[in-house]
């Protein structure tokens, strides 16, 4: 199933289908390691429209719930 | 250069000898440094640059090091081996940029720990250029990159999903990933960045930190550098008063005698006042500060919380990272509005720097401060703290409503929690002393001299008589309240020593500590500030900053005195 990596729960986890957005965002998160592909893990959500913290390769990063409704996972 | 966080400041401090400031955290390099280094017995300049995702910069720190590398000949690209298939979309950027490049693969010990093998044979195949595995916290490996030279690499122009292709088919040849076990560092990390546990440990951090701070800067107080001024160099000051007599040179060295008495904090003498300022009310408070923020900073706690404060600061138009500045600022503004290069927009940068400046003390005021209200109690101390911290976010809710611009959001990546290594820690630790007895002695000196001339000509009594309705009648401070205002645009510590003499009341404290904090930076800070933001808006911010002073030091004044 694919939803958007916002509507992804702490310790799911799925494979990033596509990226949506501006393209100098892409790139940026690209560039971070969040592309196409690449499995992902919940690690946390900060409460009240905090940052998701997603683990990929191992490595943690906080992105923010406007730019996790950008990226589409399959679960 | 490299991406944020993979030791290129430490590579660069054992390549040149030149000490430079390092973290575990994304962003602590915001300026560049030059250094020298003797490259396969050739003499090169090396310039260490902040750390950058792409040769597109999305932060004016990013835009720093795309700038230097336009002017160099040669590249040393150090990347995370831990984090390779992301770092090596860098190194393919540069290599298609076509300078003769070193690749260095930093944190190499991390790898074994993380259970990955890079086959570094391999990779030096593929990228036609020598790849150095180095450990440069201990220095393993920097011969090896000293001794080798820089190959002019060969690599075709990609598009951006060719060199991802590109990236995929190295990765695969040269690095494998065996399963590890999660280690005790590994489950602390998560559990301080759950929402949870998070809070909690965030409330112990901070509650730790605090006494800690105030249990060195007390200790260093009382027992040694107390003992030492009241004990060996009162004698001194008071025979070097014999010789000097009755005059002119005797109210400016020593200064004015308390009931016939040196009193340290109150005769405001250059040699009185003026070292014990500096060296016994606030170097123990400098000192404590940036042991602790040093152990937070090279741990790696400071990312964590930025993530845990985050949704507060979406709120007031900044994101979690922006908990750098501030913490900076607790410090010093200057590297404060400095490492406001972190963040994205403009607009970001403004609120930012603007919040600091108006509502960040730096720990030498702080210290003064606590000197001047620290008689009343925890109350005292609260009230004004309390009050500045309702005046950022104040502040800061109106300035993202009604400013232009983008906030974006954050985007961070979360380093691994580290031990910090002692040695670097105290490193840091010496050169934040060190800039403090170089940068800010002088000026509380020449701070307490001014003071003295203004006096002697009559110019603060003159200067308090024309502002009388509005630090009289306003803030309910006595006229001589003023020369602290005037003090306060060079150093706001010896501002704040300057009321001590006045002996004003609980509110008159408060009043005039908050006033003090908020009206205009030190001018350390304000050219640091004119240089980041441009004059125009530099200009704004010194206007919100003077009206919200006196506004919240006439509210305060008010409420204070109807409720004590």
């Amino acid at each position: 199933m694919e939803t958007s990596l916002v509507d992804l729960e702490k310790g799911d986890s799925g494979t990033i289908t596509q990226i949506t957005g501006g393209y100098g965002q892409q790139r940026h998160m690209r560039s971070l390691g969040v592309r196409e592909g690449k499995e992902i893990n919940i690690v946390a959500k900060q409460p009240i429209g905090g940052p998701i913290i997603i683990d990929i390769d191992g490595n943690q990063i906080a992105i923010g719930r406007g730019m996790a409704t950008r990226v589409m996972v399959k679960s | 250069m490299g991406n944020p966080n993979v030791g290129k400041s430490v590579i660069f401090s054992r390549l040149t000898g030149v000490n430079v400031i390092t973290s575990n955290y994304p962003g602590t390099t915001v300026g560049f440094k030059e250094g020298t280094v003797k490259f396969g017995g050739e003499k090169a300049g090396l310039i260490d640059v902040p750390g950058s995702y792409t040769l597109d910069p999305t932060s004016k720190a990013e835009e720093v090091a795309v700038e230097m590398l336009e002017k160099g000949d040669m590249v040393i690209n150090v990347v995370d081996s831990t984090n390779l298939e992301r770092n090596l979309h860098l190194t393919l950027e540069l290599l298609e940029y076509g300078l003769p490049t070193i690749v260095v693969l930093n944190l190499w010990d991390e790898t074994k720990h993380k259970g990955i093998t890079i086959d570094v044979d391999k990779l030096r195949e593929h990228l036609g250029v020598p790849v150095i595995p180095t450990v440069a916290v201990t220095g393993e490996g920097i011969k090896e990159l000293i001794g080798s030279t820089p190959v002019k690499p060969s690599q075709p122009k990609r598009t951006e999903d060719e060199r991802w292709t590109e990236i995929g088919r190295i990765i695969g040849e040269v690095q494998t990933v065996t399963h590890h076990h999660h280690t005790a560092l590994e489950l602390l990390g998560d559990a301080s960045i759950k929402p949870l546990s998070g809070a909690i440990i965030a409330i112990g951090v901070m509650a730790i930190a605090f006494e800690f701070i105030r249990l060195i800067g007390e200790g260093l107080i009382g027992f040694v550098f107390d003992p030492i001024f009241e004990i060996y160099y009162k004698p001194i000051m008071e025979g070097l008063g014999g010789v000097l007599g009755d005059g002119l040179l005797f109210d400016v060295v020593i200064g004015t005698l308390i009931e016939g008495e040196i009193d340290f904090t109150q005769s405001m003498g250059l040699l009185t006042t003026g070292l014990y300022v500096p060296f016994a009310m606030v170097l123990p408070y400098v000192f404590a500060f940036y042991l602790g923020l040093g152990l937070l900073e090279d741990s790696g706690y400071l990312p964590r919380l930025a993530v845990l404060v985050d949704t507060i600061m979406h709120r007031i138009g900044l994101h979690g990272l922006s908990i750098v500045p501030m913490f900076l600022g607790l410090g010093c503004n200057v590297p404060g509005a400095l490492s406001t290069r972190v963040l994205e927009t403009k607009k970001q940068r403004f609120i930012a720097s603007t919040l600091m400046a108006v509502a960040i003390p730096c720990i030498a005021q702080i210290a003064m401060i606590a000197g001047l209200v620290g008689e009343y109690g925890v109350i005292g101390f609260g009230v004004v703290f309390l009050t500045l911290f309702l005046v950022w976010l104040i502040l800061g809710l109106i300035l993202s409503r009604v400013m232009k611009g983008e906030s974006p959001e954050i985007f961070l990546e979360i380093p691994p929690y580290r031990i910090p290594a002692l040695v670097a820690t105290f490193k840091k630790l010496w050169m934040r002393i060190r800039s403090f007895l170089s940068d800010a002695v002088p000026f509380m000196l020449l701070g307490v001299l001014i003071i003295n001339g203004l006096y002697s000509f009559g110019i603060i009594q003159f200067i308090g008589e024309l502002t009388e309705p509005l630090i009289t009648g306003l803030l309910g401070l006595p006229s001589e309240a003023v020369g602290a205002l005037v003090v306060g645009f060079l150093r706001k510590d010896v501002a704040i020593g300057m009321l001590i003499p006045l002996n004003l009341n609980m509110n008159q404290a408060i009043v005039a500590s908050v006033v003090l904090a908020m009206y205009f930076p030190c001018v350390a800070t304000f050219v640091v500030m004119v240089r980041e933001l441009g004059v125009l808006d530099m200009l704004k911010s010194s206007v919100i900053m003077i009206s919200s002073a006196f506004l919240v030091g006439g509210l305060l004044n008010l409420i204070l005195g109807v409720v004590l």
